[in-house]
């Protein structure tokens, strides 16, 4: 199915991956052999998702907020 | 290959099946368990489809001339809770039972007697649904969504359909925990989760939104129960309560319903339009991506439900604009089907033409979604048959015609024979034209002003609902082709060669003999 990639060994991901991990999650678009370069553990990624998903409430919020002024 | 066939073939016979009706009373083997979760839910498609059309014979002319009002909102209340809880979800489980075991290499489900316990649920639940029409006031005129303050004042018929919410949902909790369960830790050696088929993806997230939402009903049914017979007053305003939070506890469950449905339908789609594209599927990470992130969102656009119940226009634009943005990914989804079919060598037999019907029925689904996430629009058209239109176009075409797709699909696998493809492929055109004549036209009642849940209606409507019940009484006959195709296949269709579709590439076709054994994957294939 894959070809090769596990040879080359993942690198842990940094925080700033695993955000735009999940930032790339949320528009749906994403690389196979970006995701294949890095290992991430579930946990980052819930965590990480959590809080980007309160901060896309807080965004709309404040769109909102400022529409509405 | 080879050696897993040889394999198989000999363990096949080192025990013997339990025969007769134990076989499936004490069923813990996953693909018995699956084989009665899809024969559940098609009886439960037959009950739910002739409600549906006792709704249309009533609406095919304006005035009363079959049914009485009272039945004929029970019949609109019984029809969506027992298509949704009693043929959609447990179609897509039975899939699930049948192939995540089969796909990730594994030989069973992780907690089988649970898995035996989650089927044996249903049935109760359903016989308390239908038992519920017999009740002293007939069944409960409520609408599927139960909304406090009819719930609260309903007759005797409402507690059983509550008992019966919260039996589905505990059988849809331990299904989700052993599919999650299984998938996590039973995949074969080196069966990664980025090398899972997407189908295994879709239901691993699906599970886990089943999970979360499941007890959120129960709650809200739990919480109508107790308005109803413990002196609470959650949903009353004369004891301090509010019927809209009802409203809002239903929706918080309610919209990831819709994608507990729809996912599990995408994931069956990602398996058969590669298949028949014979090429593998266009962005496979950005599908898993986009899948998860479909589900976090899905619990942030609940009240786009609700509009008209009254809040503030904060949250009315919030609402608003979290609904349209959740578009996106699902907008990235359908470009990655069609992408795959780019340039594909494609073949267009029965599963193909359903998965190509999802799409573009699905999509046209999606749009009218979003013409109804615009607030001002919505107060239009909510409680609408434009409403009712959108949602079978999600339910129907996107859930009902994928599930066909996956039917078509895997029926060589499961039973060893071919489907007679002329008939499946009538099948297809019938329901495709039918569900159009049927559906279609409701977009327009509804744009014209026609409230859904009515059993009379004006003048002005009565062209377009002779149109949609000459449709509904095609489509519903059409399953009956259904019905006999599979049958058929069963009992005569002509044996199927060992891999009936040449692009199909998932460890169910390429590891396991056709019928697939009894008992699979007792020795873990090794996956490079």
């Amino acid at each position: 199915m894959m070809e090769g990639v596990m040879s080359r060994g993942p690198r842990k991901a940094t925080l700033f991956q695993v955000l735009r991990m999940v930032l790339s999650a949320f528009l749906g678009i994403r690389k196979r052999s970006e995701h294949e370069k890095l290992e991430v553990s579930p946990l980052q990624v819930i965590i990480v998702g959590v809080i980007a998903a309160a901060l896309f409430v807080l965004t709309v919020v404040s769109v909102v907020q400022l529409v509405i002024r | 290959m080879e050696a897993a066939h040889a394999h198989h073939g000999h363990d096949d016979h080192a025990h013997g099946h339990p025969t007769g009706i134990m076989r499936w009373v004490k069923s813990t083997n996953h693909k018995d368990i699956g084989t009665m979760y899809l024969w559940f839910s098609f009886t439960m498609f037959m009950v739910g489809g002739v409600m549906a059309l006792i709704i249309r014979s009533e609406l095919f002319q304006p005035g009363l001339q079959i049914v009485q009002p009272d039945f004929f909102n029970s019949m609109t209340t019984y029809h969506g809770l027992i298509m949704v809880f009693g043929a959609i979800m447990p179609a897509f489980v039975g899939f699930a039972n049948w192939l995540i075991p089969m796909q990730i290499g594994a030989p069973d489900m992780a907690f089988p007697r649970m898995n035996n316990l989650s089927f044996w649920l249903l049935p109760p639940a359903a016989l308390l649904l239908i038992a519920a029409q017999f009740m002293p006031g007939g069944g409960a005129g409520v609408g599927w969504t139960m909304y406090a303050p009819l719930s609260t004042q309903a007759g005797p018929a409402m507690d059983l359909t509550i008992f019966a919410v919260h039996i589905l949902g505990i059988s849809s909790i331990m299904g989700s925990i052993n599919i999650i369960t299984t998938i996590l830790n039973m995949r074969a050696p080196g069966m990664t989760l980025m090398k899972m088929p997407l189908f295994c993806w879709t239901w691993l997230i699906t599970a886990y939104l089943l999970v979360a939402v499941m007890p959120v009903l129960a709650g809200a049914v739990t919480m109508t129960l107790t308005d109803r017979h413990f002196g609470t007053h959650f949903f009353n305003a004369a004891g301090g309560g509010d019927p809209v939070l009802y409203q809002h506890i239903f929706w918080f469950f309610g919209h990831p319903e819709v994608y507990i449905i729809a996912i599990p339908a995408f994931g069956v789609v990602s398996q058969v339009i590669p298949a028949f594209s014979r090429k593998p599927l266009f962005g496979y990470a950005s599908m898993v991506y986009a899948t998860a992130s479909i589900a976090i969102l899905s619990f942030m656009v609940w009240a786009h439900h609700m509009y008209t119940a009254g809040m503030p226009v904060e949250a009315q634009l919030y609402f608003m604009y979290a609904t349209v943005l959740i578009a996106v990914p699902t907008g990235v989804k359908v470009f990655n089907w069609v992408a795959t079919m780019w340039k594909g060598s494609l073949t267009f037999e029965t599963p193909m033409l359903f998965a190509i019907g999802f799409l573009f029925l699905f999509t046209l689904g999606g749009f009218t979604g979003l013409v109804l996430s615009i607030t001002p629009v919505d107060v239009q058209l909510h409680d609408t048959y434009y409403v009712v239109a959108h949602f079978h176009y999600v339910m129907v075409a996107g859930a009902l015609f994928s599930a066909f797709a996956g039917i078509y699909f895997w029926l060589p696998k499961w039973t060893g024979r071919m489907y007679n493809e002329t008939l499946g492929k009538w099948h297809f055109w019938l329901s495709l034209v039918f569900f159009n004549v049927t559906f279609f036209v409701q977009h327009f009642l509804g744009l014209a002003g026609m409230p859904r849940r009515i059993p009379d209606y004006a003048l002005q409507f009565a062209e377009f609902n002779a149109i949609s019940t000459i449709g509904a009484w095609g489509f519903g006959l059409s399953q009956l082709l259904f019905l006999y195709i599979v049958i058929k296949c069963i009992r005569s269709g002509e044996k199927a060669p060992e891999k009936p579709w040449e692009g199909a590439d998932s460890l169910e076709w390429t590891h396991l003999p056709t019928p697939a054994p009894w008992h699979s994957f007792e020795t873990p294939p090794v996956i490079k």
